[in-house]
């Protein structure tokens, strides 16, 4: 378990229930790193991961070349209440965008608020930046 | 070889107790756990054999359950598995025996007669993998509805009603890539 001064993750009643720091809580997104490449959310069992992007033509830097098409990813969303925490996506994953995180406390009261786009999916990745 | 002990299962000596017990077994030990298939006539009999015989005097039912064996090489189960576990309580020892029951006429008598608290693992196969158990007092549902001709959701057969009312996301191709991804069981061909 967790230490005195290791990162919190979410609400706990004390110290000793803290989760380990790579436990499987809830997986954060680093966009920078996501070209919308498909894969976790092809390999997602549970068809919990939606992802939209589109791509961006660039005149090449050297004069001759062909223009550089980029993928830029517009959405990613994860539905935590199809998801079954296999961390196939994590896995997966070509680019390490997707990573574990302790945090295991994010209840919704309305339909739809366990769907997190990629704003709230990137703030996770601050509970335990070593992930 | 078992690589976390460092031993081998088929030295086990409840290894050749079943055999001796139940000669006509195909008995396959692995770490932990002693397999023996019969063929389906003689699933009560090696029950019985199992529980009586003292080189095995398995009195306990550990648990029963099936399962869909779909082949994925020529030669492989093709059917219904139905696996009871028995325990020794007095010897500290167990064997699962296995036995499979063909898609067309899943049917097996029932163990009921030799344990009655086997009953309720017999409606619960029942339920998930429809197998009649000829003989059971009560084969009513447990768990799953009682949908008119039957629901058996672990049958591999069984459609999954989650992936008919979804879009599969992975159809999605942002990066307008040549050709389509293999499609999953379930999404839209």
């Amino acid at each position: 378990m967790t230490g005195a001064g290791s990162p919190r993750a979410g609400r706990s009643d004390s110290a000793d229930s803290a989760p380990p720091p790579r436990s499987r809580g809830v997986i954060a997104l680093d966009p920078a790193k996501c070209p919308a490449c498909m894969v976790c959310a092809r390999e997602c069992p549970d068809w919990c991961i939606t992802i939209e992007g589109h791509t961006e033509t660039t005149p090449s830097e050297r004069e001759g070349r062909r223009p550089v098409t980029t993928t830029v990813l517009d959405r990613f969303e994860i539905d935590w209440s199809l998801c079954l925490y296999c961390g196939i996506c994590v896995e997966v994953c070509p680019y390490d965008a997707l990573s574990w995180q302790p945090a295991f406390d994010y209840p919704a009261s309305e339909p739809g608020g366990l769907v997190h786009d990629a704003t709230r999916l990137t703030a996770w990745s601050q509970v335990h930046p070593g992930n | 070889m078992d690589a976390d002990t460092g031993t081998d299962p088929s030295a086990d000596p409840i290894v050749d107790a079943v055999r001796v017990v139940v000669p006509d077994a195909d008995v396959a030990a692995g770490p932990g756990l002693v397999t023996a298939t019969v063929v389906r006539d003689r699933w009560v009999e090696a029950v019985l054999a199992l529980r009586d015989r003292p080189e095995t005097a398995c009195d306990w039912p550990d648990f029963l359950a099936a399962s869909d064996e779909v082949p994925r090489r020529p030669g492989d189960a093709d059917g219904y598995a139905v696996i009871v576990r028995l325990w020794s309580v007095e010897q500290r020892h167990g064997v699962a025996l296995r036995t499979l029951v063909p898609r067309d006429d899943a049917t097996l008598p029932t163990l009921t007669a030799v344990w009655p608290g086997l009953a309720w693992h017999e409606r619960e196969a029942h339920d998930l993998h429809g197998i009649t158990f000829a003989g059971h007092p009560d084969l009513r549902p447990l768990l799953t509805p009682d949908a008119p001709g039957g629901w058996h959701p672990l049958r591999k057969d069984t459609p999954l009603v989650a992936r008919q009312v979804l879009d599969w996301p992975g159809a999605a191709d942002p990066a307008g890539a040549r050709g389509r991804p293999p499609r999953p069981y379930g999404a839209d061909a």
